[in-house]
């Protein structure tokens, strides 16, 4: 790890005016929430919301604008400098979690909330997203370094959205009568191998701790970063901006 | 590039062998745990049985039966597993007056129900999940569709009585 690229990446989202906003957003809604029944509604799937747009410029833009290429010009260790970016960008999605997990508490401290013990529960969803954004980051950190500019979160994007769907309109038509439906209904290895490629990119945050889910999430923060080391250790970096 | 240079840790482009050690080691955590899952550890206090071993039990007991329709997927499920039936209280009145029977739904999983889970279904008319049936020969004695608390559960066992 590289404490100057890790310091620098993270300084260069806390003092953006958006990121903010953004953290003032969190804070009233963790505030709300805490009126709700469930404990952790709502803020984790904006923290995930924050990973993916500040995981997004998390190297692709680098290739672009020519920066990388005057960064990798002194002795840095390609993968030391992408992980240390890593870290800064999860940094700064943690901050955000702490912040709206800490309101949310507030609330109920405050208000008492309908919960009678909330606090195991938060902690969960706190720390479930938290690993939840290290998946994500490690994810479009992969996607960054084997393509360029922002084509990382719209390869991200693509896959979450298109596998729902897919899902969705196999469920539907497994559902309904015709040959289709009975050759889903026979081969419910499609329908279960596209579950299992989203569960394992796209895990849904739970507001409970569970060791298996956290291992699973982990784990493949884990694959994704050796990949992304990986490849960026072989990527040409070219002169100039595009 | 030659080989060594993967491994020099000066070099631009070694590669990250910590990293490289804690994927492994998370890797085969992942794998052992799921090896040795503990299925008790999920579904709290209550002494469930399934629906093919209810069928014998009820025969020859005169408690009352109650179902919980469930599905691995369903979060609020799991929620009530953490939040009702690891409830000391709960649990052990849930034992002592009932015949707890865990009805696991694995469509989504599997594409088709074993043929009892979906009569079950079908005789109850399961809409979704998770689904709290207490039923005997004369009937629906209580119900609970979505999972709306601990209380309001605590309220639907008092009224079964």
């Amino acid at each position: 790890m590289n404490a100057t690229v890790f310091a620098e990446t993270l300084r260069r989202h806390v003092t953006s005016i958006p990121y903010v906003a953004y953290l003032a957003f969190l804070a009233m809604i963790g505030l709300a929430v805490s009126k709700f029944n469930a404990v952790g509604a709502a803020w984790p799937t904006l923290v995930a919301l924050l990973a993916i747009v500040i995981g997004a410029g998390l190297i692709g833009p680098e290739f672009s604008s020519g920066t990388l290429q005057l960064i990798l010009a002194k002795p840095v260790n390609r993968s030391v400098y992408l992980l240390s970016r890593v870290a800064g960008v999860v940094a700064a999605v943690w901050i955000g979690a702490v912040v709206a997990s800490s309101f949310e508490a507030l609330g109920h401290a405050l208000f008492g909330g309908s919960q009678q013990d909330p606090w195991r529960l938060l902690g969960a969803a706190l720390l479930n997203s938290a690993a939840s954004a290290v998946l994500t980051c490690s994810l479009l950190a992969f996607l960054g370094s084997i393509t360029r500019s922002y084509i990382n979160v719209a390869i991200y994007m693509v896959l979450q959205i298109g596998l729902g769907t897919v899902m969705g309109i196999l469920g539907l038509i497994r559902g309904m009568r015709g040959a289709l439906s009975r050759f889903l209904t026979d081969n419910t290895w499609i329908e279960r191998g596209l579950a299992t490629i989203d569960r394992n990119l796209f895990p849904e945050v739970v507001p409970r701790l569970d060791r298996d889910w956290l291992l699973l999430v982990l784990s493949n923060a884990a694959i994704a970063l050796v990949l992304a080391c990986l490849a960026f250790r072989r990527r040409e970096v070219p002169y100039g901006a595009d | 590039m030659a080989r060594t240079e993967w491994f020099d840790r000066h070099g631009q482009r070694s590669i990250p062998i910590t990293l490289l050690v804690i994927a492994v080691v998370l890797l085969a955590a992942r794998i052992g745990s799921s090896t040795y899952a503990r299925p008790e550890a999920t579904t709290g206090l209550v002494r469930w049985v399934s629906p093919e071993a209810a069928m014998d039990i009820v025969r020859t007991s005169p408690k009352p039966v109650l179902f919980n329709f469930t599905a691995e997927w369903c979060e609020p499920c799991h929620q009530m597993d953490q939040e009702v039936f690891a409830d000391r209280a709960i649990a052990d009145d849930i034992n002592r007056r009932f015949i707890p029977v865990r009805v696991i739904d694995r469509m989504r999983e599997e594409g088709k129900n074993s043929q009892l889970v979906a009569e079950l279904e079908r005789v109850y008319s399961v809409r979704g999940f998770p689904t709290i049936v207490i039923a005997e020969a004369s009937g629906e004695k209580g119900r609970m569709e979505g999972y709306g608390g601990r209380q309001r559960f605590a309220q639907m066992l008092e009224q079964a009585r």
